[in-house]
């Protein structure tokens, strides 16, 4: 199997905070891959690094390599804005835009240059299993869906860019459990199709829905492997005090 | 680093601490199966059957612990591997107990005296299930799979009076057809004997699944 995204000895640091320390891990492709750790362990900062998306913070200083496809994407010539639709994300926090539930498709799309998306929306609020329940309402404001909904309205947004990556940042955490549980099986119907990595504070989610489980603390990537190996008999004493709960 | 969940941890003990006592309970029941036998003490043996409630209610506990556990808690790592071996040790245990049952009711409903004096390898089959039940118990206790994996191994010493004992059954049957009703129950005892002794190697092959997550056959 073939790494779609791999990191190599990546350091971070918010000013003189080393956030990151050596991270070297590989993302296996069309596969779910999680990432565990107590707060501040730097799971969070490692995938904001796959999309670039710590370039928006002004005292971060980025040292190592992130290959996607086998090139870094910390090249001075990356084109970020390419890399985004390609590697999408969807964050903690629901985010629609302020416009309707058609827009809110179209709008990625649009500014790429495609002209007709009626076929992008139907097909993308399919892809997230939003279709059935917005298909009458397309028109209506976005922000009139439910909390769940609106997640998988920001699925159904970043599948829409045809992305091969999809960066989960910790997507149930504002979300009941049946909302919950309509995302992970999303996730398991992307399975295949879409590298997905997501960060979560909740270890049974990661056991339920990913292949492969990596364990960061202070910074470190501590553990990475099969999920089935990491939650029955974890290598390291760490990884096994963190998911036992003998500390976090 | 804090440490959390305390309320978890005294579970987890306290479940240990049942599988402990339900290993006493069924060591208890083994032994006075086998001596009621011996000594054609239909007493002891009602004893058995009687206290045999005590084995089904423990068990009963144990599982019902780990069901919540494994509901309330969704443990990890050892923590998991411990339930689930804890779970199946209470099945192997119970059905132990039964057979100590078993036995006993075969002393119960002897007509006649059973012939197991002459049998001494049926009570020597016994001490060496103690015997193993005993290690196994130390190596749930104090975690350790090497001495479940060398518990096993004296399961082949039971096997090997298991095949004495039907042979010098069946020769008493070949030689006195009248003693046929006397000497099928003892092929029984004899059958559940050797029985025991496996169901503590399945029991060690828990212990070293709970200590290393290593899933080996071993009888």
């Amino acid at each position: 199997m073939s790494f779609k995204i791999e990191s190599k000895n990546l350091n971070l640091w918010y000013g003189e905070n080393h956030a990151l320390k050596d991270i070297s891990i590989g993302i296996n492709e069309n596969q779910i891959t999680a990432l565990i750790g107590p707060s501040g362990c730097g799971k969070s900062t490692f995938i904001r690094c796959l999309n670039r998306m710590n370039d928006l913070v002004d005292i971060v200083r980025i040292e190592g390599e992130v290959l996607y496809n086998g090139v870094n994407i910390y090249d001075k010539d990356t084109d970020v804005v390419e890399l985004r639709k390609n590697v999408g994300m969807v964050f903690q926090k629901p985010n629609p835009f302020p416009m309707s539930i058609y827009e809110n498709i179209a709008y990625g799309p649009r500014i790429h240059g495609v002209k007709n998306v009626d076929k992008i929306v139907e097909g993308s609020l399919k892809d997230a299993a939003l279709w059935e329940e917005v298909s009458d309402r397309l028109d209506k404001p976005a922000m009139g869906l439910s909390g769940g909904q609106q997640q998988r309205l920001c699925i159904a947004r970043t599948l829409a860019m045809k992305p091969d990556v999809i960066l989960f940042d910790e997507p149930c955490s504002a979300l009941d459990p049946v909302s919950t549980a309509k995302i992970e099986e999303l996730m398991d119907e992307l399975r295949g199709s879409y590298t997905q990595v997501i960060v979560t504070h909740n270890m049974q989610q990661a056991a339920r829905v990913s292949d492969y489980t990596a364990y960061f603390l202070l910074g470190v990537l501590i553990e990475c492997g099969e999920t089935k190996e990491i939650f029955e008999n974890p290598r390291e004493k760490s990884t096994e005090d963190y998911i036992t709960g003998r500390f976090g | 680093m804090s440490p959390y969940r305390e309320r978890y941890r005294r579970e987890l003990e306290v479940l240990k601490t049942d599988a402990e006592e339900l290993v006493d309970q069924v060591d208890l029941a083994v032994a006075k199966s086998v001596e009621a036998l011996r000594e054609y003490d239909v007493t002891k043996a009602r004893d058995v059957i009687r206290d045999d409630q005590i084995i089904n209610d423990l068990s009963l506990r144990i599982e019902k612990r780990c069901m919540q556990l494994l509901a309330l808690q969704q443990p990890m790592a050892k923590d998991l591997r411990l339930i689930v071996a804890t779970l199946k040790i209470g099945i192997d245990l119970e059905r132990i107990g039964d057979m100590a049952v078993d036995i006993a009711r075969i002393v119960v409903h002897s007509k006649n005296k059973v012939h197991v004096k002459n049998l001494k390898n049926i009570p020597r089959m016994a001490e060496i299930s103690r015997e193993m039940l005993a290690q196994a118990n130390k190596a749930f206790k104090e975690n350790d799979a090497d001495l479940a994996r060398e518990t096993t191994k004296w399961d082949y010493e039971v096997d090997a009076l298991y095949q004495k004992v039907r042979d010098a059954l069946l020769k008493i049957i070949g030689g006195n057809p009248d003693l046929i009703e006397d000497a099928t129950p003892l092929l029984l005892v004899n059958k559940h004997l050797e029985r025991i002794a496996d169901h503590i190697c399945n029991i060690c092959e828990s212990i070293i699944y709970m200590v290393e997550a290593k899933r080996e056959h071993l009888n």
